[in-house]
């Protein structure tokens, strides 16, 4: 073959060159103090960072690993250790019985055992648990354990799911009464389904926990983006009240979310076990135990119905959602209201009637994966517009731009107001850097030549709600103390798993008190210094921790505030700057005041506290303000695809993105390009194949592809000036996981390129992901429709 | 003769050696539990995330050190005998200087969550070492997985710190190792014993061929890329390894005026290198086998005697017309490639009879070739679909056309009812939608986690198609066979 699609070399298109002087000055001018590197990146290229696998174990550790179940669902009718036990080095084995207190892991609804109890609910749980003198050995027997089940019919998918109607619970629907109306009146109409696909995680370090235990509590290391939520799972696992448990994460090697609710299993069980022996257990899965008995981003099927007018103009939009869930609710409620709240995305809906079914299925309880059900439900209205424009014959982008918020009205479907909408300016200026419209005539030139290359562009927004919609969980904690001699201790109910939380949060108390970052040690996260916190999710840990921060920070400065005065003798407020204190003529070393202020007997401790103002949701009505605001972005993709063999590429990608008042360009830059790759992987190549029993039969990254450095296009990404309208931290605005959204610009852009088969210029109805098998078959049903 | 029965290597400025450890313990597992060297990383256990690189240091007959960087999660122990083992922790002098890798990838803000580094980090620093600038970067590292930054940054950081020299702290260490390795002894046996499991890894074929044929359940293994996963994740105990890897003969590759003989022993990347001129048609083929570092480790008899119906080099060895020599004690016979896989798990090789090398003819000017392989990610991906073929032509006739498929059948396979018709029909008769019906003669392939039947059936027929007849022919076939 003569064209075959290319590798893409040589790459010129790097953010991180702007900010490379950053990384190696550290002694920083002040207005450069927003792009300081990750605060471990040299650990982290040194090999220096631990991680909790890496952490010294105490003597006589012991090791754990799961028995899972692999052959199917059912009553369990015996489990047979007799085998394992008999094994050299083998100390205990863990069932369902031996657990003192709750046996669950769920977070919300307690319905997710820890090790399977009577019936094993998907193939791949555990259903027991090995302590062995060593991992291999753990691992050895726990394969010589077995389990004997009633097998049933397993309902594996959400088409099976939807058939039987088996739900996790009631539906959640938005429903204004008017679509069916609209619907009859419109000049024009569609509908159409769609497969969307799920995600596995694939954070580089697997779920880990190490668990010490002393006379009567627990202290566990745990690769948690929730140790309030491990603390208290642990507790109710013991009967214990939570007080008697502490749980500490330095820094996970990735989270996305897999590690929200998901880490809590392990760092359990791993602490049962050391309880119950008097020693301490590591519990480290591997990658493919890891991606068999733990949850995924949800993976839907998206029925859709629309009305428009003769200009694009969406008059109505039916939805009907059906996520599958797993065997358990997990977060699905939570995960599940995000789609809706999404099935909009950046447009005005006047009609609408939105339906959003919770399936159950007898497979792995599906989990948080940036975005939470959000992505989920734009790339279903992202589909809506581009069928739209091609019943039209119209350039999809003026499909988008005729329904953006703001040109017809500004009221979600969940009723909130759109306020702070920069989609049509945005979209203005990134259509005109990535010369959109002149690319796209030329692309459909190339295209009308025919060939077997064939390319497609596509210009796609994100609105991207920023809160968590469980409003209670919108509060954060921190701890800030000032040592005699002028460093500080920083600690926060905020977890690190490389977005950069941490250096965002020094920079904030750098700014606050004036110090240099060598001055601020940034801490282990721990339940016993930060009570009660939310999980770092919802992309909501820099707004939330970095106020928290700020709170602790303006306590402690109101206090040496009036030490100052007291000791100058003056009524001014000082300011802190540069290492010094002052007002007017008189000025101090930081230091100097601190020591000042301890001998005068000030207290220098202090805990922030941050709850998100203006927010509500009620479920039970379907209405509220459930985010505090929104992050918007919009990308052009361009990609090639092969007709002979549904090949791919993605060239090139341009992103404009709004991140408010960036806290950190450096690391904002990093969340965009990683969260774009990592969706891309996912509506191109991360397919996930489940067995008819419904275990993973993809679960190890031999078999489950997420993109590497080939795949990477050419890049360029721009931040969008703008300032948070809300009071957030320094008007800076949440970045984690909006970015994951962008590259539905790429799924739309490869359907684009399909399009050109078709006959009549109809949009193909390609499913997720657009893998080679997908793309070959769009290709394929396209040239087969007639003319 | 011989044997020791100690592993010795270079390691952090000084000799190590190691002994009272059972064979099958991994470079990973050694450094991280019996050494306390956690900087690399265990992310997969397979091979195929590269958090574990390492590097391994050698003197080549050149009397220069080549540095390669291979996957320690899958690597044994015997494979440091005689070597130099770099660690991520040796990327930092003792006065604290930073290696331009690692400060690089720093700068760039290349790493996020910082799990994956270490490993990046040693990949580049093997070929920044071997003073290698003509680097295709996202070659060398797609066996590196980062889920967090996108690789940008990384990318940025290799080609910034591929422009700077060696430091001269590392000169330092380089020099010593050098002459540690000068002198090491490489003409004995090693013989490994714990916990009931041996592993022998002789100097010479010779004492290989015997010890099989005394032990023809021994298991063969070279860069354990294959192997390496029944111990970490089948968890399969073995007795007995027999290791080609310190088989001197093994390592040649002999160049005649009609051949290249690549022995046993001979890594992916080696054998692909010498043959990158003769068939530059490969190289496409040759950058998407594995990763970089399997390929460091990997050798192509192995992937010839595992026989995997997916394995990448067979279907092309099979339209070049390679020729295995095949061993037991002193008793030699050569065997046509093709002949080798009878069907699946079961190949035509005599108890205590070994793969010793592989012979690829030189290219016939005449020749055409092609080889594609598809797969669900471009780079480093277990193949769907791989298709090969050679062929003469005239202006009225092809001849001598031979088509392979992997990934089509329980074995690696010739396409012989569509390779008959090719060859025994005039180009003005030949039909392409007769090969739509001969394909379903020649292949009945499955469904699979990597694409369906169906799939690997129209792919491989457009393949057939494009290459002999072309693109728009392929694309009217297509057209047909959807409407």
């Amino acid at each position: 073959m003569s064209e075959v699609i290319s590798n893409n070399k040589n790459q010129t298109s790097h953010w991180a060159e702007n900010f490379i002087e950053e990384g190696q000055n550290p002694a920083l001018p002040p207005e450069k103090l927003a792009a300081l590197p990750h605060d471990s990146g040299l650990l982290h290229t040194t090999g220096m960072a631990k991680y909790i696998d890496d952490l010294p174990t105490p003597a006589n550790c012991l090791h754990g690993a799961f028995a899972l179940a692999y052959e199917g669902v059912g009553k369990i009718k015996t489990i047979d250790i007799s085998k394992a036990r008999e094994l050299k080095g083998v100390v205990k084995i863990y069932l369902a019985s031996d657990i003192i207190g709750e046996n669950n892991c769920g977070p919300v609804v307690h319905d997710d055992p820890i090790l399977a109890e009577n019936e094993i609910r998907f193939a791949g749980q555990a259903y027991a648990f090995v302590v062995a003198k060593t991992r291999h050995i753990a691992r050895i027997a726990a394969r010589l354990i077995s389990i004997e089940i009633e097998t049933r019919e397993a309902i594996t998918t959400v088409d099976e799911a939807m058939d039987a109607e088996s739900f996790l619970h009631e539906p959640l629907i938005f429903n204004n009464g008017e679509y069916e109306t609209a619907s009859e009146l419109a000049e024009h109409k569609l509908s159409g389904r769609m497969y969307i696909g799920g995600q596995d995680h694939l954070y580089l370090e697997g779920q880990v926990a190490l668990a010490i235990p002393s006379e009567d509590s627990l202290h566990l290391f745990s690769s948690t983006q929730h140790p309030t939520e491990v603390q208290d799972l642990m507790a109710n696992a013991m009967d214990w009240p939570a007080v008697r448990v502490s749980v500490e994460i330095r820094r996970m090697g990735g989270g996305f979310g897999g590690k929200e609710s998901q880490a809590s299993q392990i760092a359990v069980m791993a602490g049962i076990a050391a309880f119950d022996l008097g020693v301490a257990v590591k519990l480290r899965l591997d990658r493919d135990d890891d991606m068999i008995m733990t949850g995924k981003r949800h993976d839907f099927r998206a029925d859709y119905e629309a009305a428009f007018d003769v200009n694009g103009k969406i008059l109505g939009v039916k939805h009907i959602f059906a996520g599958r869930c797993g065997h358990s609710n997990d977060l699905s409620r939570s995960i599940n209201d995000r789609t809706m709240f999404h099935a909009d995305n950046g447009y005005f809906i006047p009609s609408y009637h939105f339906i959003s079914h919770r399936c159950k299925t007898d497979t792995v309880s599906n989990t948080a994966f940036r975005g939470f059900g959000g992505p989920q439900g734009m790339v279903a209205i992202e589909r809506v517009m581009d069928k739209i424009a091609a019943k039209l014959g119209k350039d999809p982008l003026d499909v988008r731009l005729e329904n953006l918020y703001g040109k017809h009205g500004n009221h979600t479907p969940y009723g909130m107001e759109v306020t702070d909408n920069v989609l049509p300016e945005l979209i203005e200026q990134i259509a005109q850097s990535s010369d959109y419209k002149k690319r796209r005539a030329e692309i459909n030139a190339f295209n009308a030549i025919g060939g077997i290359i064939r390319k497609g562009i596509a210009l796609t927004p994100i609105k991207f709600g920023i809160s968590f919609t469980a409003t209670h969980l919108n509060q954060a904690g921190s701890l800030v103390h000032i040592y005699k001699d002028g460093s500080v201790h920083l600690n926060h109910g905020g977890t690190e798993m490389g977005q950069g939380l941490y250096t965002k949060i020094r920079a904030v108390v750098m700014k606050e008190l004036g110090i240099k970052k060598e001055n601020i040690a940034i801490t282990s996260t721990r339940t016993d210094k930060v009570p009660n916190t939310s999980p770092t999710a919802a992309s909501s840990g820099a707004d939330m921790n970095g106020m928290a921060a700020f709170e602790a920070c303006k306590i402690l400065k109101a206090r040496l505030s009036a030490h100052f005065q007291e000791i100058f003798q003056v009524n001014d407020t000082p300011i802190f700057e540069g290492g010094v204190v002052k007002a007017g003529a008189h000025e101090i070393s930081f230091e100097k005041l601190v020591r000042s202020a301890y001998m005068g007997r000030v207290q220098l401790s202090a805990a922030g506290y941050y709850a998100t103002p203006d927010i509500s949701w009620d479920a039970a009505t379907g209405r509220g303000r459930p985010f505090y605001y929104f992050a918007y972005g919009a990308s052009v993709s361009e990609v090639e695809i092969n007709a002979l063999t549904g090949e791919n590429k993605v060239i090139r990608v341009d992103i404009l993105h709004d991140v408010g008042n960036s806290l950190n360009p450096a690391l904002d830059y990093g969340q965009i390009e990683g969260g774009f790759i990592q969706g891309m992987g996912w509506l191109t190549m991360e397919e996930l194949v489940y067995s008819d029993k419904g275990l993973c039969l993809t679960h190890a990254p031999s078999t489950y592809k997420i993109p590497c450095m080939s795949d990477r296009p050419e890049m360029h990404i721009s931040l969008f000036e703008n300032n948070n309208r809300e009071e957030t931290i320094y008007r800076s605005k949440a970045v984690g996981e909006p970015p994951l959204m962008l590259p539905i610009s790429v799924h739309s852009a490869m359907s684009h390129a399909v399009s050109s088969f078709s006959p009549k210029g109809e949009w193909p109805d390609l499913d997720t992901p657009a893998t080679n098998e997908m793309i070959l078959k769009a290709v394929r049903t396209e040239m087969g429709k007639s003319k | 003769m011989k044997t020791i029965t100690k592993i010795r290597f270079f390691h952090q400025n000084q000799e190590v050696t190691i002994e009272g450890l059972k064979p099958q313990t991994s470079i990973l597992d050694y450094l991280r539990e019996h050494r306390g060297l956690t900087g690399t990383k265990e992310g997969c256990n397979e091979g195929d995330c590269g958090a574990c690189s390492v590097i391994l240091a050698e003197i080549g007959d050149d009397e220069q050190i080549h540095y390669k960087s291979l996957n320690a999660c899958v690597a044994l122990l015997h494979t440091l005998h005689g070597k130099w083992l770099l660690s991520v922790e040796d990327l930092t002098s003792k006065e604290g200087d930073v290696h331009p890798v690692a400060m690089e990838m720093f700068k760039t803000h290349g790493s996020q969550c910082g799990f994956c580094t270490p490993g990046f980090v040693m990949n580049m620093a093997a070929e920044h070492s071997n003073d290698n600038h003509d680097i295709d970067f996202p070659d060398l590292l797609s066996g590196n997985l980062c889920r967090c930054t996108g690789y940008g940054p990384i990318e940025l950081a290799a080609k910034r710190s591929f422009k700077m020299d060696k430091p001269s702290w590392f000169i330092q260490i380089e020099n010593h190792a050098k002459a540690w390795l000068r002198e090491f002894n490489n003409q004995e046996d090693l013989s490994l014993s714990h916990e009931g499991q041996m592993l022998y890894a002789p100097h010479n074929a010779e004492n290989f061929a015997r010890f099989y044929e005394n032990n023809p359940k021994a298991v063969i293994i070279g860069g354990t890329t294959d192997v390496g996963l029944w111990l970490t994740k089948q968890l399969r105990d073995i007795q007995t390894f027999l290791s080609v890897t310190r088989v001197h003969e093994f390592h040649q590759i002999e160049e005649s005026e009609t051949s290249y003989k690549i022995g046993a022993a001979v890594s992916l990347n080696r054998a692909f290198n010498a043959l990158e001129d003769e068939y530059p048609e490969a190289k496409d083929w040759h950058q998407r086998f594995a990763s970089h570092q399997i390929r460091n480790a990997g050798t192509l008899v192995g992937n010839i005697a595992n026989a995997s119906p997916i394995g990448d080099s067979p279907p092309l060895l099979m339209v070049l017309g390679a020729v295995l020599y095949l061993r037991k004690g002193e008793e030699k016979r050569t065997l046509p490639i093709e002949d080798y896989f009878i069907a699946y798990g079961k190949q035509n090789r005599h108890h205590g009879e070994f793969i010793e090398a592989v012979e690829i003819p030189k290219r016939n000017l005449a020749m055409k070739l092609v080889a594609h392989k598809i797969s669900r990610r471009r780079d480093q991906d277990i193949t769907t679909t791989l298709f090969a073929a050679s062929w003469k032509d005239t202006q009225e006739q092809f001849y001598d056309v031979k088509i392979a498929f992997g990934g089509m059948a329980a074995t690696p396979k010739f396409a012989q009812q569509i390779m008959s018709y090719l060859n025994s029909t005039p180009k003005a008769d030949l039909n392409p939608l007769t090969i739509v019906k001969l394909m379903k003669e020649d292949f009945q392939p499955i469904d699979d986690l990597r694409a369906s039947a169906q799939y690997r059936v129209d792919a491989s027929l457009n393949l057939i198609i494009s290459t002999f007849w072309n693109e728009e022919i392929a694309l009217e076939v297509q057209r047909r066979l959807a409407s």
